[in-house]
């Protein structure tokens, strides 16, 4: 302070508190900026159609956006729910195809997709090895792998198959076998099998000796007394196996011998039928039987092997095709030795994560609180044996996410971690925090740092080394804006960028998320550019951001599409968007004293030949500006105006005729706030504003504070 | 790769940024040097097959051996007269060689022997292995029951799927094979593989008789006509130096003028005009963008229902001649000949072209033998002819295939109930001194060895097909 004077230093504002008392580095908005990997902020640009060629008229509600590789990196699928479609993107003919659509639609799986605009979660989908699950919400889950889309696993069982065996006519021993069913070696009634086929093999045969009725000892074989019954279960296209259908009825066979005799002539072959066809997708038929239910011991299905010699490719089921509805069974129990599955069927589910080689669901239609692991590799077969409520009171899940500790499954208030056990093979859950949770699935996303964030119901949280934090303090009484009926539909992603975290939500009643919240690990600015359903950030070299929803075009007409945020072009020209910078209440613990802030300097990148309207606010009101400046504020320093677009010809002597890099500038800006106790800057445009700092020069008046 | 987008709009009243020019040029430039996938190709972008490398997708190789068994009475060699055969027709037609020649005869060891084999330089690539072969099987005592089983082996395993028979005998003493005395098996398989050489043999062994006895010394299993093809799909790429146009950024300072915004465009815009593999992600195009490799196809196929009949003599490997006495008939079932004559002349001697991939399958029902003859000794054959250039036709040797009768030594009429199948390659070396082929026909006859030409030999046929494809590729 000399001369009655002081001179503030140069405040960079780069991020944005709501704290009434604030130090004068944060800014009191930051609205439609971002920072740059120069330092700088600047006006946020964009966004520009994904497909331009595109009729947007014919959009429907648009739930969701996805980006995956797929075959190796070679495919590469942009996913959409439009209304009841899931479409993939066709760069080649621009349109989009179907994959799911309803009955009648010609899509590849004609099924359908609940479609309103009611509160609900985004499109959920998760990539995983070998493709990608798709949950629309309220509907069945898909599996896409870049060429096939098939209904992700089994949601329904197999009917019961039927299975024949021998019969008796009667009691006595010579009627034993003797009908039905009846394959065997024996010479006597039934089916024979040829002998150049062997014998049958499915019994419990014995030896022993007996006496031959002459006084003599003979010896004599036979078949023991043996229960069997039949199970079976679909194979698809993707692995994934079905629950196993309701057990056959029980073939039994009885006790049957000849003096003489070799034990396996009475040995018999079965036979199961019924076997039904599988639905779409189905490229298979696991035949399991039980080993003899008296005489093994145990009471377990096997699976019965394709052929003797194990042929690699055949494994994955009995009967390697959708057509074959019965199998004669010659199989002994000797050969059984793998158990099938057991899985349950898919159930409806609103979420899931891909972590330790596994899909995991959670929120199912009939248990919101259960966590259901897949089997490693066959994301679609989740066993009946295999789930978790990591809530103990079974509090619906509303997230889960991986991170580097381990797998994160929320409830709106609570917090587990779920991780390996020391097998590797078993799961555990523990609770990280009984009081933290999340409010939107679609709001997770990793941080270049190893930490995710994601959205709670009262702000937003950061979990790294095990410990969640609050780090949404400096906007706490902003979020109290969000529409909290419809938290759930938030969207956020990482832009990697501009190493920002960016969730959209719905304020003051809305129902579309009309703003996005962004954080750059230090701070909050945030920007209207976009009403996004949902968001994504593609996982290539690209790495952009996209959004399905809405963007309002220069005619003020909000248009539905898909959007490229951040960049534009000619293909679409968005409504003017005013670029906002305001600090905070400066000086608020000088206001006891009145001071005439005189000046301003403006720090700024030449952006555009026009001016930025400059607005200035004193003592705590900002009923009515003290000054709203539209002349002074130049975005380019007239004193060496740089070629500009319209107005630079090509090689015109005279002009200014080289290409530049926008150079850097400061521009002082009169404003005359008289014996102020606080005061404020607003600094707006709708045109191109690139802002590096601002620093105040101030005439101080000391002792003339306020007396009462 | 995928769309990728300019970020920066010029509009009136900002600066002219080379910074921000570069950034949009570079956009563009980035995806060119190789990112380019399947959203950057137009659908049917390629629509000339001269428009892409012709070995690009496909890889064809096949091995094949021609071997005249001497059904007619001739040998390969000429060296012996019709007569003398006609007295001792098995000992030409099944011993072991006397003469130097190609044919292989498995040992009785059960052990697997290879029949014919290629090796393969590839890259992660899908395999498409046929392989198309004649057994005939000879043996000297009654009652034997020795056969041959056959399989693919890859790189030294052999592919279970692939074995004729069953793997399993215990159920079956016999099922290990199945017992043909003169049978044309088809095998084939689909399999992925890494990079590297990859060793395809066509393999096959007898088993023990039913009764686990080795098959007594006299007993042969001979392979005759022969041929492995090898279909490489998604080949290695041989490395392929792209062209570069630099791309010279606009800097600070320099004079917007057209010549001087014309450098950085024009490299972008040679990059564009002259796509060349590098900009291309690998594995990145589908069947919407890229030409068909099948240069030329048909297809016919006989009814059901119908049966046809044939008593034309089978007069000697690799002959020409259409006559219904003898010589080869065209096979038709009144309705439709397996006859293609109107196809649009594929030049083999083009180096894109590698060749036209044939399959036959004829149903063979009875073969009615005369009364006086030896009844398993009576033979349909069935072969592939071409119709070259000028309009004349040539029977292929290598394809021809055949079965006998099998039946007992009382019954005149047999049913026979066998698949003639065949697949095999017809490429440039097979047509030479000709160099296109502008039809294709399947032709049969009959011969009863016993008696040669003495003997009338009925042979009835039901359903069968022809097709082919002729296909641009590598090998």
């Amino acid at each position: 302070m000399s001369n009655g004077q002081l001179v503030t230093d140069i405040l960079p504002l780069r991020v944005e508190t709501d704290g009434f008392l604030a130090p004068a580095k944060f800014a009191a908005r930051i609205e439609n900026m971002v920072a740059t990997s120069d330092g700088t902020l600047l006006s946020v640009i964009g966004p520009s159609r994904y497909d331009p060629h595109y009729d947007e008229a014919a959009w429907g509600e648009l739930h969701g956006i996805y980006h995956c590789l797929l075959m190796g990196g070679t495919r590469d699928v942009l996913l959409i729910q439009d209304g009841g479609y899931i479409r993939v993107h066709k760069g080649w003919s621009q349109s989009w195809a179907a994959l799911v659509g309803p009955e009648g639609s010609g899509a590849h799986i004609e099924s359908t997709i609940h479609d309103h605009a009611g509160i609900q979660f985004p499109l959920q989908c998760e990539s995983t090895p070998t493709g990608v699950v798709i949950v629309p919400q309220g509907g069945r889950a898909f599996f896409y792998d870049g060429e096939v889309i098939l209904p992700l696993g089994y949601d329904r069982v197999p009917g019961a198959p039927l299975s024949l065996g021998p019969e008796s006519s009667g009691p006595s021993s010579t009627q034993a076998n003797d009908v039905g069913y009846a394959l065997n070696r024996t010479d006597s009634a039934g089916y024979q099998i040829y002998q150049h086929f062997g014998y049958g093999r499915v019994g419990t045969g014995f030896y022993t000796t007996m006496a031959d009725g002459t006084g003599g000892i003979d010896s004599a074989g036979g078949v023991n007394h043996g229960r069997y019954q039949y199970a079976y279960q679909w194979v698809d296209y993707f692995g994934n196996v079905s629950p196993t259908s309701p057990r056959s009825a029980t073939v039994d066979i009885s006790t049957q011998f000849g003096a003489g005799d070799k034990p396996e002539k009475f040995l018999k072959q079965l036979v199961v039928q019924n076997l039904e066809d599988g639905p779409v997708g189905t490229i298979g038929k696991d035949i399991s039987r039980t080993k003899d239910l008296i005489n093994s011991g145990t009471a377990d299905l096997f699976s019965i092997p394709t052929n003797v010699g194990g042929a690699v490719l055949s494994t994955y089921a009995t009967v390697p095709d959708n057509v074959s509805r019965r199998y004669p069974d010659n199989v002994p129990d000797a050969w059984l030795t793998r158990k099938p599955l057991m899985p349950r069927a898919v159930p409806q589910f609103k979420l899931c994560r891909f972590a330790y080689g596994r899909l995991w669901i959670g929120n199912t239609t009939s248990d919101p609180g259960i966590l259901i692991p897949s089997q490693q590799g066959r994301y679609g077969t989740f066993l009946a044996e295999d789930e978790m409520f990591p809530d103990a009171q079974g509090a619906e899940l509303t997230g889960i996410w991986l991170t580097q500790q381990g797998m994160l499954a929320m409830t709106e208030t609570s917090t587990y971690l779920i991780s390996m056990d020391e097998t590797g093979q078993r799961f555990r859950s523990g609770t990280l925090d009984p009081g933290k949770g999340a409010a939107a699935p679609s709001s997770f996303a990793n941080m270049p740092d190893g930490s995710c964030i994601w959205m709670g119901r009262d702000g937003f949280y950061q979990y790294q080394n095990g410990k969640i934090e609050y780090i949404s303090e400096d906007i706490r009484d902003d979020f109290l804006t969000v529409n909290t009926a419809r938290m759930k539909q938030a969207t956020a992603c990482y832009d990697p960028t501009y190493r920002e975290y960016r969730c959209w939500v719905p304020i003051n009643g809305e129902r579309k998320n009309s703003l996005c919240f962004v954080y750059n690990g230090t701070g909050w600015t945030r920007r209207t550019d976009i009403s996004a359903n949902q968001v994504c950030v593609t996982k290539d070299h690209r790495k952009y951001c996209l959004a399905v929803g809405t963007a309002v075009n220069s005619s003020s007409v909000a248009k539905k599409g898909v959007w490229l945020l951040d960049h534009e072009n000619q293909n679409f020209t968005p409504q003017d968007r005013t670029a906002t910078i305001e600090t905070g209440w400066l000086e608020p613990f000088r206001s006891d004293e009145k001071k005439s802030p005189v000046e301003m300097n403006l720090w700024l990148r030449e952006s555009h030949n026009s001016i930025a309207t400059v607005t200035t606010y004193r003592d705590w009101r900002k009923t009515n500006p003290v000054v709203t400046d539209t002349s002074r504020a130049t975005m380019v320093l007239q004193a060496d105006i740089p070629p500009l677009y319209n107005t630079t010809l090509y090689g015109q002597a005279g002009l200014p005729n080289q290409f530049v890099k926008r150079r850097a500038f400061w521009k002082k800006v009169p404003i005359d706030i008289p014996g102020a106790e606080v005061y404020k800057i607003k600094i707006t445009t709708t045109a191109r504003l690139e802002f590096i700092g601002v620093r105040f020069r101030e005439r101080v008046h000391p002792g003339t504070g306020r007396q009462e | 790769m995928a769309h990728k987008f300019p970020k920066y709009k010029f509009k009136a009243d900002e600066p002219i940024s080379c910074e921000e020019i570069n950034y949009n040029l570079r956009q563009v430039k980035d995806e060119v040097s190789g990112r380019l996938n399947e959203h950057n190709i137009k659908e049917n972008a390629f629509t000339d097959r001269s428009d892409a490398e012709y070995d690009f997708t496909l890889h064809v190789n096949n091995e094949v051996v021609s071997f005249d068994p001497a059904l007619a009475g001739e040998y390969a060699s000429g060296s012996l007269s019709s007569a003398a055969i006609g007295s001792y027709p098995e000992e030409y037609l099944i011993a072991p060689d006397p003469y130097t020649d190609d044919r292989v005869t498995l040992s009785n060891n059960s052990e697997w022997q290879t029949i014919i084999q290629y090796e393969k330089y590839t890259g992660n690539s899908l395999l498409w292995v046929l392989a198309s072969f004649q057994q005939q099987l000879y043996e000297a005592g009654v009652g034997d029951s020795a056969a041959g089983q056959y399989a693919i082996r890859i790189d030294g395993v052999i592919v279970d799927e692939t074995v004729t028979g069953g793997l399993d005998r215990a159920n079956d003493p016999y099922g290990e094979s199945t017992r043909c005395q003169a049978y044309p098996y088809v095998l084939d398989l689909i399999l992925p593989v890494t990079p590297g050489y990859h060793l395809i043999e066509l393999v096959g062994r007898v088993p023990m008789e039913g009764d686990y006895v080795q098959p007594p010394g006299d007993t042969y299993i001979n392979i005759f006509n022969r041929e492995l093809i090898i279909l490489t799909l998604d080949p290695e790429s041989e490395a392929v130096d792209g062209d570069t146009n630099n791309f010279a950024p606009l800097v600070e300072g320099d004079a917007i003028t057209g010549a001087i915004m014309r450098a950085p465009f024009d490299s972008i815009k040679d990059d564009m005009n002259s796509l060349d593999y590098p900009a291309i992600q690998p594995e990145s195009l589908t069947a919407v963008h890229v030409p068909t490799t099948v240069v030329n196809s048909g297809y016919l196929a006989m009814g059901q229902s119908v049966t046809s009949t044939y008593t034309n003599f089978y007069y000697r490997y690799d002959d020409d001649t259409i006559n219904a006495v003898t010589g080869w008939q065209y096979i038709g079932d009144g309705t439709t000949t397996l006859f293609l004559d109107t196809i649009t002349p594929i030049d083999l001697s083009s180096v894109t072209i590698a060749g036209i991939l044939v399959g036959v399958d004829i149903h063979v029902t009875h073969i009615d033998s005369d009364p006086g003859a030896n009844f398993f000794e009576s033979y349909a054959i069935i072969g592939v002819q071409f119709r070259d250039e000028v309009g004349a036709w040539h029977t292929l040797g290598k394809t021809e295939r055949y079965v006998n009768s099998e039946g007992e030594f009382a019954v005149v009429s047999y049913p026979v109930r066998k698949n003639i199948g065949l697949r095999t390659f017809i490429t440039i070396d097979d047509i030479i001194p000709y160099s296109e082929v502008t039809g294709l026909a399947v032709v049969v006859a009959v011969i009863n060895r016993d008696a040669l030409f003495t003997h009338p030999v009925t042979v009835t046929l039901q359903q069968g097909s022809l097709w082919f494809a002729a296909v641009q590729a590598g090998s």
